[in-house]
């Protein structure tokens, strides 16, 4: 699904220039629950936003379902990450003007949902997360665990192929990380939806298939864990 | 979605959209009652200016402009009368003879302009020495029919110059002026049966009106006239196009609007009408200025939120109408009530008028044009049309930037922490 | 039919007058004349005191009343700076001239109003000079006897229509040895006014080149006491054969 070559990223101003990522080379099959983790400046943000089409290498070669994505528009691009990929951000990132409902919504609107079908799925996927009863609140009458479970069910309402997570449990208490990875565990589980996270938290890396470890711009290690075949009941991949 | 963003956003700073907003009503609905009040003012100016001893259309003899002299005028003006009023007959046709002249009573004189007028005619058309400016006295047409006892014609002089004469009404004045044959002056008495004020300094301390065959008879010029003025109910546009006509049938007369024959009159209108447009500019700047501070305040604060829109799918386009409704509809908003409130002003000076003796005390004078002592608002629905869209247009224009700017936020900008 | 009855009454008012036998008209138009005779040459000195300012100007003065167009011209002799000013007069016209840019101005209307040198008359007075013997009704209103004289105040009404700007004119002459004096003209706005806008009188009474005239004249404007205008003459020869050249414009240069 996704495939990375010789990925660089470099970061230059005038007076100096940061070599993120040097020569990444990987692949990411469907259905992987995959945690790309490191210390902070490893470069896993930044690893993160290329497989998201949010940035753009430097050089090297990115093909998504065997696309070249440098060869998309601006808008193709964005296209994409609305019909295909889920973004859960750190800092949760929710629209504050609009409801926990709207919220979850709106990237169902933006691809052309019917009306009727993206608010029985937004519905569906806030009582997923467990904030069925809030779907009326605007974020800032949220806590931040539950602001986080909104972004998740923005992430994953339109079913997208694949979820990007930079971090989501970092602003979170350990029963929100539990019951947030609970959910998107019975996500990758149910609708085979591929998730990448970037995290140091050992409660995340714990419920992995499989661990990239990224130190200074490069794959130190690409371990893959026992419960990897959990996850792949390709077969139930619809969209 | 769009929408609710775009009207959620306004409403969230509150206080940043009432203030621009009641900034925009309070100019907006400004621009409106002064574009009612100054083309009502003009129009009353203009009305009452062609009063004044004027017309829509003057027509004189082709050098009378040039030398106005007793040599240069109208020959049997009524046949030019014939032929104007056989074209056009719903023009009210007055003739006048105007000479320079001397009036006398006891030891003062004071050199004028004295207006030969055909009472009755004349005072359905002129606001100088009608039933509502005659201050003591009678009009001419009343003092001709009671004239039986009177030894003497009529004359009706102004406040100011009554005053310098030191005359008042029955009083005999004399009129000196050089008449048509020769050198020496002709001389006439006249018994003073009206005192007029117009307002006008010029007209009430420089002008007299006697009745046309008198002053006829004193100038030796039977039948002829200085100018015939011509009065229309028509609209500009409408007057434009007959004195258009009539200079072509009557090609051996000078034909004038009245915008020639009275620059002064056509100047304050213009100049003031520029004042309006002035003002008029100042207003759209104040909106311009007003949408795109509030754009610029509440897009700076969310870079953002518009990243993380583009990021999670939204298209460029889609942002730039987020931003572009929250100045539509802030100015679409704004932009009703001032108009509400403009027309509701409008409305009120439209139907009980703008009294400027009420407000400024007396009548003004400006410039030797009188403006009028009541006007009424006249809004001009195209002008007004298109002044709402421009206002809409230069919403658009002035966030147009902001809003593409918006648009083409990176997505990078929703994974920096906030 | 009123305009005939009015006819009627003005006619019966002039009867009425005419009763009394005086010739009035004739006497004013004597005493108007008194200075002129035929022709008159004259010397005097006219005094302004005004407000604003003084002045004293010596003038000459010719008059020749033998034709139909009576003629006068004015000739400044002093102060040095005035010298050679001067005013011509024939029939109703009037110009003057300014010898220092040796220009002529004849008068129009508007300078009518004007007064003739700063004086307290009019360029429009000199107009009017006959007006008093021309436009009006007379009627004697009191007559007495003092010294050897014969005073008679008449009332002069405008005749209808006439273009004159008094309402009412009286005036006091005196007959002496079969000559008519004046003594006094007071002019009146309106005929009812009770005083008059402005009075001329004359006064020291001397021999002239054999004739017994007034040699002093007075205008003093009533609103305003202490001013007036004073002719003084000092030197009159009357019935000289002056040329018609004197009084023609060729004369200014």
């Amino acid at each position: 699904m996704i495939k990375l070559t010789k990925i660089n990223k470099i970061f230059a101003d005038k007076h100096q220039s940061f070599h993120c990522l040097k020569d990444i080379d990987l692949t990411i099959n469907q259905g992987e629950f995959t945690v790309i983790a490191g210390p902070s400046g490893s470069g896993k943000s930044t690893l993160l936003n290329i497989m998201g089409m949010l940035d753009k290498p430097t050089s090297g070669n990115y093909q998504f379902d065997d696309n070249d994505v440098a060869k998309f528009s601006s808008n193709k691009l964005a296209d994409i990450r609305r019909d295909k990929i889920g973004f859960v951000f750190q800092a949760y990132n929710l629209m504050p003007v609009l409801t926990a409902l709207e919220n979850t919504e709106m990237i169902m609107e933006f691809s052309g949902v019917s009306k009727k079908e993206r608010k029985q799925r937004a519905i569906e996927t806030l009582e997923a997360v467990g904030l069925g009863e809030f779907k009326n609140r605007f974020p800032a009458q949220l806590s931040g665990g539950q602001q986080q479970r909104v972004a998740v069910a923005r992430a994953i309402a339109a079913k997208p192929l694949l979820v990007i997570a930079d971090e989501p449990t970092a602003n979170l208490d350990s029963q929100s990380t539990e019951s947030l990875l609970d959910l998107m565990v019975s996500l990758n589980e149910k609708l085979g939806i591929t998730f990448i996270f970037s995290s140091h938290d050992p409660r995340v890396i714990e419920r992995a298939h499989r661990v990239i470890h990224l130190q200074d711009g490069k794959v130190m290690r690409d371990e893959q864990l026992e419960n990897v075949t959990a996850g792949q009941p390709q077969a139930a991949m619809s969209s | 979605m769009i929408h609710k963003l775009a009207l959620r956003n306004l409403l969230r700073n509150k206080r940043r959209s009432s203030l621009t907003s009641v900034i925009i009503v309070f100019a907006f609905s400004m621009m409106i009652l002064f574009m009612g009040l100054s083309d009502g003012g003009h129009k009353a100016m203009i009305d009452i200016g062609v009063r004044m001893g004027l017309g829509h259309i003057i027509v004189q003899h082709d050098s009378y402009s040039d030398d106005p002299a007793l040599q240069h005028l109208i020959a049997k003006p009524e046949q030019v009368i014939e032929q104007i009023t056989q074209q056009y007959p719903t023009l009210t046709a007055v003739t006048r003879l105007r000479v320079d002249a001397l009036i006398q009573a006891g030891r003062h004189g004071v050199a004028l302009t004295i207006s030969g007028v055909q009472p009755n005619k004349e005072n359905q058309v002129s606001a100088i020495a009608d039933q509502k400016a005659i201050i003591a006295g009678q009009t001419l047409p009343q003092f001709s029919q009671d004239q039986q006892m009177q030894r003497l014609g009529g004359i009706v002089i102004g406040e100011t110059l009554a005053k310098n004469l030191e005359v008042r009404i029955g009083d005999t004045v004399t009129i000196t002026a050089k008449p048509a044959s020769g050198a020496d002056l002709a001389r006439s008495a006249f018994m003073v049966a009206g005192i007029f004020k117009t307002g006008l300094h010029e007209i009430d301390t420089f002008w007299a009106e006697v009745p046309l065959t008198s002053l006829q008879t004193l100038l030796e010029v039977p039948n002829s006239a200085s100018q015939i003025a011509l009065y229309s109910q028509a609209n500009p546009e409408t007057l434009a196009a007959i004195t258009q006509q009539l200079t072509t049938a009557l090609s051996d007369y000078d034909v004038q609007p009245w915008q020639t024959a009275a620059p002064e009159l056509y100047s304050a209108v213009t100049l003031d009408a520029a004042g309006m447009y002035l003002l008029m500019l100042i207003v759209y700047v104040v909106v311009a200025v007003g949408i795109l501070n509030t754009v610029l305040m509440s897009t700076f604060r969310r870079q953002k939120e518009f990243g993380m829109m583009i990021a999670l799918g939204s298209r460029a386009s889609t942002v730039s109408k987020v931003v572009l409704l929250e100045a539509v509809y802030l100015s679409a908003f704004s932009l009703s009530i001032g108009l509400a409130l403009g027309l509701w002003g409008h409305y009120h000076f439209a139907t009980e008028g703008l009294n400027f003796k009420e407000v400024f005390g007396t009548a003004m004078e400006a410039g030797g044009v009188l403006l009028p002592e009541k006007f009424y608002s006249i809004l001009d629905t195209s002008k007004l049309t298109l002044s709402v869209l421009f206002v809409f247009l230069l919403t658009i224009i002035v966030t147009l930037i902001p809003a593409i700017r918006a648009g083409h936020r990176s997505p990078l900008a929703a994974t920096q922490d906030a | 039919m009123k305009q005939l009855a009015f006819l009627f009454l003005c006619l019966a008012s002039f009867v009425s007058t005419a009763k009394t036998d005086l010739p009035l008209g004739k006497w004013i138009d004597s005493a108007e004349r008194i200075l002129r005779a035929q022709t008159s040459a004259s010397v005097l000195t006219m005094n302004i005191n005004k407000a604003e300012y003084q002045r004293d100007f010596t003038l000459l003065v010719l008059t020749d009343d033998r034709d139909d167009a009576q003629k006068v011209m004015v000739r400044m002799l002093g102060p040095a700076l005035w010298r050679g000013n001067m005013t011509l007069k024939v029939d109703e016209r009037i110009s003057f001239f300014e010898p220092r840019n040796k220009r002529t101005t004849v008068m129009s209307s508007s300078m009518l109003a004007s007064s003739w040198m700063g004086s307290h008359f009019s360029n429009d007075d000199l107009m009017r000079e006959t007006d008093l013997a021309q436009h009006y009704a007379y009627r004697a209103q009191k007559t007495w006897n003092k010294q050897t004289r014969n005073y008679h105040l008449v009332e002069l009404t405008p005749l209808p229509s006439a273009p004159v700007v008094w309402g009412k004119v009286l005036y006091t002459l005196y007959i002496e040895e079969g000559r008519v004096y004046p003594e006094q003209v007071t002019y009146f706005r309106r005929k009812d006014d009770p005083q008059p806008e402005r009075t001329l009188t004359y006064s020291d009474i001397k021999d002239m080149d054999g004739m017994k005239v007034p040699t002093m004249m007075e205008m003093r404007v009533t609103d305003k006491p202490d001013e007036y205008t004073r002719m003084h003459y000092q030197k009159i020869k009357f019935n000289t054969d002056l040329a018609a050249s004197k009084f023609s414009e060729q004369a200014f240069l």
